[in-house]
């Protein structure tokens, strides 16, 4: 008998299904789902307390796995108020879940191949980097009231701060990159590839809040490992552009980006 | 009849699934456990058997009365509601000794509903079904979601313009509820989708519904090549979230959504046979906007109309937007509706 498992709950909206499901197959599975239960428990006592070296942590290091760290908000966990995961072994697959945890971490996947199995899921999986596209621009009621140049030199700086987003929580080798384009329509538009995406959105939104403009968000994965998703930002032309990026530190780069607003903004015409 | 009478508890489990509550449907098995939303199905030589004996949710638009009028509304708000809280209780009971897994309010608004945390709290200390509503959170408390704190399975959030959704958000994340949020997608909405679901995650959202519009407007459909581009970008959103949000699609997407990863390739919505929708006017529908409605008094009429009148139920809805209508039906769409 086949089994499929997942989590939903049905809404006044009619059904919806969607994603969910890791499973590995061998004989192993009651022997893993054992281990894991172990260590699942484990780590969520450690997550009330947080001190040491964690039990996952300890673990993908006695197994020769990836090394672990906690993101800052374990975010990658339960909170500690809540259950911790459940691992059930069902003939020959091991299931690991919990209710408002959608994908525990890259850990347990890197187990079941360890251990001679597999997992097999739904979604698509990416291989490439995905990217976030950031567009920022000024409604054109507030067109008349709102320097949008300014405004936006404004937003880089606070951006590419040393401790701005586009500056931490990067997440590959991959330079943020950005454009403004200061003909016709008038917008910023900044990219990256976020270690975690919903806390450097969440970031990005602090600073963009404090200015009277509208922002979109486009998110894409990269054609390749390799190629540059972000080129198309890095062209110059009719804009100000990170394009030495790579070989730029942030404290330069204000600079840069200071003495092309001054260029831009005193002929300005009225 | 004996519950060691009915076919599917017979079938042998594995242990971990055996507490679990079960469903036959045609030719496997569901399991289902109302407090966590576990879903397992099981199919195979041992299941081919089975056969579906009732409906797995009953949709209920408990009232129409509402605290918003929202234009893409659905419901008929002439309709009064003719509940009281004995009746909605008994049928729901019946309803769930008959076979019936979970129960969705929705109306209208179903805060607005007299005595509705009572009749949630007992519908759980009293039956086995899974409890769930969809609210504009306005009429919704710290208080009163305190009071069926542990009694429901989930709860939808609609996300409208005028219900100060980032403020309720954080409320019920404050108050540790399991929720999720509705949020119509519409060609005015397409360019702030990614915006809008990241905000949500910001915020502590876990889960995301993403609602087609169903009804008259044309102005709210989303066309055949922009759905292409949406699927494409849900299936992204969906993988770069994976570890924060889920992403859920409303049936009524049908075939624009094929690009999406699914946990299931269905052709069908589910409507009248999955699901039914039982109104305020005590009426059922294959779904809320469908224009077919018959009017029943008790559980028993509801399974005599889902057993007998299968073509009924089974038909497309008239309302452009369905997905059992080629092309969704949206050459019926006018230019502007209102």
């Amino acid at each position: 008998m086949k089994i499929k498992i997942w989590n939903a709950f049905a809404s006044n909206n009619s059904g919806s299904y969607t994603i969910v499901g890791n499973f590995s197959t061998s004989q192993l599975a009651r022997d893993v789902a054992t281990e894991l239960t172990k260590l699942v428990e484990a780590h969520h006592k450690w997550i009330e307390a947080c001190e040491g070296t964690s039990p996952l942590s300890e673990f993908a290091k006695t197994n020769g796995l990836s090394s672990y760290t906690e993101t800052k908000y374990h975010d990658d966990w339960p909170e500690s108020f809540s259950t911790a995961p459940e691992v059930l072994a069902i003939d020959q697959q091991v299931f690991i879940h919990h209710p408002y945890v959608i994908t525990l971490p890259a850990l347990f996947g890197q187990y079941f191949y360890s251990r001679g199995g597999r997992v097999e899921i739904e979604l698509n999986h990416s291989h490439n980097p995905l990217v976030a596209s950031f567009s920022i621009y000024v409604h054109h009621e507030k067109k008349k009231t709102v320097d949008s140049t300014s405004t936006f030199a404004s937003i880089l700086r606070e951006l590419i701060a040393p401790d701005g987003p586009l500056s931490t929580g990067l997440a590959n080798e991959l330079a943020p990159a950005w454009k403004i384009e200061n003909s016709g329509f008038e917008k910023l538009t900044f990219g990256a590839c976020f270690e975690d995406l919903v806390k450097s959105f969440a970031a990005i939104e602090k600073i963009i809040a404090n200015y009277d403009v509208r922002s979109t968000v486009q998110l894409f994965e990269a054609p390749s490992e390799k190629a540059d998703p972000l080129l198309h930002l890095r062209q110059s032309g009719n804009t100000v552009n990170n394009s030495d990026t790579k070989t730029k530190n942030s404290e330069t780069l204000l600079d840069t980006i200071g003495s092309f607003f001054e260029s831009i903004i005193k002929p300005r015409k009225m | 009849m004996h519950e060691s009478s009915y076919p599917e508890n017979s079938i042998a489990v594995p242990d971990a699934l055996a507490h679990l509550r079960r469903f036959p449907l045609d030719g496997a098995l569901l399991l289902f456990d109302r407090d966590s939303g576990l879903n397992a199905f099981c199919e195979g030589s041992e299941t081919a058997h089975l056969k579906q004996a009732a409906p797995r949710v009953v949709q209920f638009g408990i009232t129409n009365s509402c605290n918003l009028a929202c234009t893409f509304c659905s419901r008929d708000l002439i309709a009064k509601s003719e509940w009281t809280l004995e009746q909605a209780f008994t049928i729901l009971a019946d309803l769930a000794q008959l076979g019936v897994l979970e129960v969705a309010f929705g109306g209208g608004e179903p805060w607005t509903f007299p005595k509705f945390a009572e009749l949630v709290c007992r519908l759980h200390d009293e039956t086995p079904l899974a409890v769930n509503f969809t609210t504009n959170g306005l009429a919704m408390t710290a208080e009163s979601l305190s009071a069926i704190r542990g009694k429901y399975g989930q709860l939808r959030l609609s996300l409208y313009e005028n219900n100060n959704w980032r403020f309720k958000i954080r409320q019920l994340v404050e108050s540790e509820a399991r929720f999720g949020v509705n949020y119509l997608v519409t060609p005015e909405r397409l360019p702030e989708l990614e915006r809008t679901v990241l905000e949500l995650a910001s915020l502590g959202c876990r889960d995301i519904l993403l609602l087609s519009y169903n009804g008259l407007d044309a102005a709210l459909h989303i066309d055949s090549t922009s759905a292409l581009g949406l699927a494409k970008r849900v299936a992204v959103l969906a993988n770069a979230l994976k570890n924060d949000c889920q992403i859920k699609l409303d049936v009524c997407w049908g075939e624009r959504m094929e690009d999406v990863p699914r946990l299931f390739k269905r052709n069908d919505c589910g409507a009248g046979r999955d699901f039914i929708v039982l109104t305020s006017d005590k009426k059922i529908q294959p779904c809320s906007f469908h224009e077919l409605k018959i009017g029943v008094e008790n559980a028993s009429d509801i399974m005599e109309i889902w057993r007998n009148k299968q073509n009924e139920l089974y038909a497309p809805a008239l309302l452009p937007g369905c997905a059992r209508t080629p092309g969704f039906g949206l050459e019926r769409a006018t230019t502007s509706a209102y």
